[in-house]
């Protein structure tokens, strides 16, 4: 009886000894992703939470030797960044990452990503094109790796123009391209403040979307926000002045909602979705919140276009490119035995499938060319543009790449925009001041 | 030893004891933190604390040469001269108008006054926001009915400070009020009523009776809207940010910029001990204000 | 009591009375005008809340909604938004803060205010010096302390750490301090000559007559938590976690992607449901708040 017993007792000791050793070598990865574990995606509804708990299931069922714990945190506060900064301030940030580039380079620059290079074949780096180039160190080493992008692109209220017997005005398929003065003769005819009618809108009490702004630039060619290799900024040029001015003539010809340097983006949105705003500039993703927003109020609904933002006369029409990419960035480990798996599981993410369904839960675009559109068969709207931006590439209208200290800058440009909005700026002298303390905020 | 000195050293160990959860809390959550903001205020600093670098006085010769933060710091000045003579005034003519009702009504009228107060900074704020709408805000559209263009309160350099100045008088009056209240209350009334037999009349009383003799209540309600007006930060989050361009913000609004936007948590430490001298500075010139006067 | 004039007083004052009626009447009818331009905003709040998105964005604003609409309301509490979530946070860290600052001022306050020991002095100037300290100035030491002990990891630690700036009071330990001194020094000699230890002579003596400063310092802090705006949304990082006027504050601003749209009537249906807990507490406690406010003021 007793030797049965101790055999018993040693199996069931050997057995825990096993079970302990294997459970031991199970390496725990954290993965947070900017967002909101309430929100849905938008493309297919399900929730964010539910969707990353699917994909990192799957993957722990043919890793047995990981533990993945997933939050999506950040969405709530505004937008910024603070509980990543005291969680790497605390010596604990996550250790995958997945936010704008907007974003995560703040923790490049501050020399916290661990080198990504690895992650990538050649075949993988040929699908991603040159958006690498936003996430590429100067010495050629891999810190992030993209995932999604939007574009930016001007939403018009067709009903509105249609109603006028204006939209002759506006631009045409295939690529809806106009110039600058073709802009402003839409936006004149169709501007109407005694009838509560504007053509559009600016805004620039806060930072956010100062991309919708920025994206003007897109149509000015030689105009450079940031120069990357004398590291200065370069706003204050004379081809920088010019566009700026053709915007400043939206102000002083008062086709523009008055008060543009006391709102955020979401103070126009009553105006755009009770049709008091003929077109606005933003991102592809506005047009589903646009239907979203008016089907829950109750409003008329209105049929709309996006067109590209205009360019200047004489200059190629505007590019629909991919803007602020979003990407994956992994936190430099204390232990180097643990990037082989973490880097797998990067791998993984970024695989064609799950890269389209995470960028089409933003309703953006999957910047590998062999990811599938996931507006392909829904949505042909947005098809067609998103088979434009990923053809194009990226243009970086936040101009933050390698831009050490960019939140301030960015704070920095909503001030010198506010400056901008009122109606007897001095715009050479607001940009000349922005450059230099933008100047002096990066060499901080 | 006899009995009171046993008394008196058991009563002084008791005595330990009983502040001592009140000061370690205040060790810990006040004098240390200060403490510390002022060694931080020193360093180039952000959240991760370990690179901080050190800058010294270098630190405070800079804060000289941001014209962002002596823009903060004249405007909190500003607001402070803007907004406490003016809520004092306006408070000090309500409480002189309440004091003329029953003491019903009074409580009513007191209670109503305080009603923004108890709604708070932030609150108020979201419908100001909507009332100083260019567009379809209330304000403009009561100004349209006597003819005066549409202005734009919080998106203009010119007018946003003033925007501000507003809202804050709407919720730092509630306080005031009160204070003053009780203290017209108090004025004995043989000596009113002796000087209306003399044929005082009624501004007179207010002017040379009332007010004098409220004196300290003034004094009061001065020192405590200062250190609140020069802590203000609420209403200027909410309402403008700061802006536009920097013309509507606060010295606190900027620390809290500095601290939690840029992460440049040293030189918000030395906005913080800038600001705290300031006040300290200020509170000891009123306590003199008020001790001569006794 | 003048004899130089021959018109007798009482006619003097009936005839000088006159235009002071309607001196009178006008000043009233002035009071309750402003009273009403004082109120006008938390009105326009409500009535906001009950207007349909179209119609809080129309010209000429209406002062009555015709079209009310309880579309708002159910938005705010059927929709993403925990507002109870909120609530119960803004309760229990308000609940808690009260607690503390009692339990720690009345302690403090009853040995300043009725003992002598080395020291005293110094002590509690040094509280009372940095009761005009600027809170900001201590938020950002606070705030990594917090981040350190990952105090937000956990609920109840949110709690504390939104407690913490206001828990060393020194108002509270200044407030009990000024009534205890008023506590008849003949009755703790009395108890301590019959025996008596320190700690019965708090609970049993001290206590029951500070119960009246105390209720007033509970809800003035009750009150001063519930409004710590600042330093509540440093700290909120999870929307589960928000309390009343950061959340309140989060309707009137959601951040960009994947937003919905700002919708004027669910901020103001945010707002007044913000406020008007406070409101109601404060008319429930309008006299503690009266008190508290008023002896705060130094009479002596």
């Amino acid at each position: 009886m007793k030797r049965n017993l101790q055999c018993l007792m040693a199996i069931v000791l050997l057995f825990s000894m096993v079970a302990g050793a294997t459970a031991q070598t199970k390496q725990k990865i954290t993965f947070w992703a900017f967002g909101s574990e309430e929100a849905a995606k938008g493309d297919t509804g399900e929730l964010w939470r539910d969707f990353y708990k699917k994909v990192f299931d799957q993957y722990m069922a043919t890793h047995k030797d990981v533990d993945v714990s997933f939050a999506i945190r950040g969405y709530e506060a505004g937008g910024t960044t603070l509980f990543m900064d005291t969680a790497v301030a605390a010596g604990t940030p996550p250790d995958i990452y997945l936010d704008s580039n907007m974003r995560i380079s703040k923790y490049y620059n501050q020399g916290l990503a661990a080198d990504l290079s690895a992650v990538l074949t050649e075949a993988d780096r040929k699908q991603y094109g040159n958006i690498l180039k936003d996430f590429t160190a100067p010495d050629g080493k891999l810190w992030g790796v993209p995932v999604s992008g939007g574009y930016w692109d001007y939403i018009i209220n067709k009903t509105l123009f249609d109603k006028k017997g204006l939209s002759n005005l506006l631009p045409k398929a295939p690529d809806y391209t106009w110039t600058t003065e073709q802009f402003l003769k839409a936006a004149r005819a169709i501007n109407d403040p005694a009838n509560g009618v504007y053509a559009t809108a600016f805004f620039a009490k806060s930072p956010s979307m100062d991309s919708a702004f920025n994206a003007f630039f897109g149509g000015f060619p030689g105009v450079e926000f940031y120069d990357q290799k004398t590291k200065t900024f370069k706003i204050n040029s004379p081809q920088a002045i010019e566009a700026l001015k053709f915007l400043h003539s939206l102000l002083d010809e008062n086709l523009i909602v008055p008060g543009g340097a006391g709102f955020i983006d979401d103070d126009i949105d009553p105006y755009w979705i009770n049709q008091n705003i003929a077109m606005i500039g933003g991102a592809n993703w506005y047009a589903k919140i646009t239907n979203k927003a008016i089907k829950e109020q109750g409003l008329p609904s209105f049929e709309y276009v996006l067109a590209r933002y205009p360019n200047k006369v004489g200059a190629p029409p505007t590019p629909v490119a991919t803007s602020d990419p979003d990407g994956f960035i992994v936190f430099k480990q204390k232990d180097p035995k643990n990037m082989p798996r973490i880097l797998d599981l990067i791998k993984y993410l970024q695989s064609p499938e799950i890269a389209s369904s995470i960028a089409g839960g933003w309703s953006k675009v999957p910047l590998r060319a062999d990811a599938k559109n996931p507006f392909g068969d829904k949505d042909p709207d947005q098809k067609s543009w998103t088979d434009a931006a990923r053809k194009f590439g990226t243009a970086n209208y936040y101009y933050n790449t390698g831009v050490p200290n960019f939140n301030e800058v960015r704070q920095a440009w909503a001030e010198a925009r506010q400056s901008f909005l009122q109606k007897d700026a001095n715009i050479q002298k607001i940009m000349d001041d922005f450059v230099k303390r933008a100047n002096q905020i990066i060499k901080q | 030893m006899n009995k009171t000195s046993r008394h008196s050293s058991r009563a002084s160990r008791a005595a330990y004891f009983f502040i001592a959860p009140g000061y370690i809390a205040f060790l810990a959550l006040i004098l240390g933190p200060l403490l510390y903001s002022i060694y931080l205020s020193f360093f180039n600093a952000s959240f991760n604390l370990e690179a901080k670098t050190f800058r010294g006085l270098g630190q405070y010769l800079g804060l000289l040469d941001d014209s962002i933060f002596l823009k903060a710091l004249g405007n909190t000045f500003k607001y402070v001269l803007v907004v406490v003579p003016s809520a004092i005034v306006v408070s000090l003519v309500i409480a002189l108008m309440i004091e003329r009702f029953g003491p019903r009504l009074q409580g009513l009228f007191r209670g109503a006054f305080y009603l923004p107060t108890v709604a708070g900074g932030v609150i108020l704020s979201i419908v100001w926001i909507w009332i100083f709408n260019p567009t379809y805000g209330l304000l403009n559209y009561v100004l349209g009915a006597f003819g005066i263009q549409p202005v734009l309160w919080l998106s203009s350099p010119s007018t946003s400070f003033l925007s501000v100045c507003v809202v804050m008088l709407t919720y730092t009056i509630g306080q005031p009020i009160i204070l003053f209240l009780a203290g017209l209350a108090g004025i004995q009334q043989d000596i009113l009523d002796a000087a209306t037999v003399d044929g005082v009349n009624a501004w007179q009383r207010i002017l040379l009776i009332k007010i004098p003799c409220i004196r300290p209540v003034t004094l009061f309600v001065l020192a405590t809207l200062t250190i609140q007006i020069f802590q203000s930060w609420e209403t200027v989050f909410m309402l403008t940010q700061g802006g536009p361009s920097n013309s509507s913000t606060s010295l606190v609004f900027l620390i809290y910029q500095t601290a939690f936007i840029s992460a440049r948590v040293g030189k918000a430490a030395a906005m913080g001990v800038v600001l705290t001298v300031i006040i300290m500075i200020v509170t000891l010139f009123q306590i003199r204000m008020w001790r001569e006067e006794r | 009591m003048s004899g130089r004039n021959a018109v007798p007083v009482r006619s003097r004052r009936s005839v000088a009375m006159l235009p002071s009626v309607l001196g009178e009447l006008l000043v009233k009818a002035l009071l309750v005008v402003m009273t009403l331009l004082f109120l006008l905003p938390l009105y326009w709040m409500v009535s906001g809340s009950f207007k349909l998105q179209s119609i809080t964005i129309s010209v000429p604003p209406e002062f009555f909604p015709t079209r009310p609409t309880l579309e708002n309301w159910s938005k705010l509490f059927k929709g993403s938004w925990p507002v109870w979530s909120w609530l119960r946070n803004s309760v229990l860290v308000s609940l808690l803060t009260s607690a503390f600052v009692v339990s720690i001022s009345s302690l403090a306050g009853f040995a300043f205010g009725t003992k002598k020991f080395p020291g005293d002095k110094i002590l509690f100037f040094l509280l009372l010096a940095t009761m005009f300290l600027p809170p900001q100035v201590m938020f950002i030491p606070l705030f990594l302390w917090v981040r350190t002990l990952h105090l937000t990891d956990s609920q109840i630690g949110v709690y504390f750490a939104m407690a913490m700036p206001m828990i060393a009071s020194p108002f509270g330990i200044f407030l009990v301090r000024q009534f205890a001194g008023s506590i008849p020094k003949s009755m703790i000699e009395a108890a301590t000559i019959d025996g008596a230890s320190e700690r019965q002579i708090f609970l049993k003596i001290a206590l029951p007559l500070l119960k009246p400063a105390l209720a007033t310092l509970a809800i003035f802090t009750f009150n001063a938590s519930w409004n710590n705006f600042m330093w509540q949304s440093i700290l909120s990082n999870e929307r589960i976690n928000f309390t009343i006027p950061v959340g309140v504050s989060f309707i009137a601003r959601t951040p960009a992607f994947g937003k919905s749209v700002t919708d004027i009537g669910l901020m103001m249906a945010g707002g007044a449901f913000g406020a008007f807990f406070m409101v109601v507490f404060f008319i429930m406690f309008q006299r503690y708040f009266v008190k508290g406010i008023t002896s705060g003021s130094v009479k002596e």
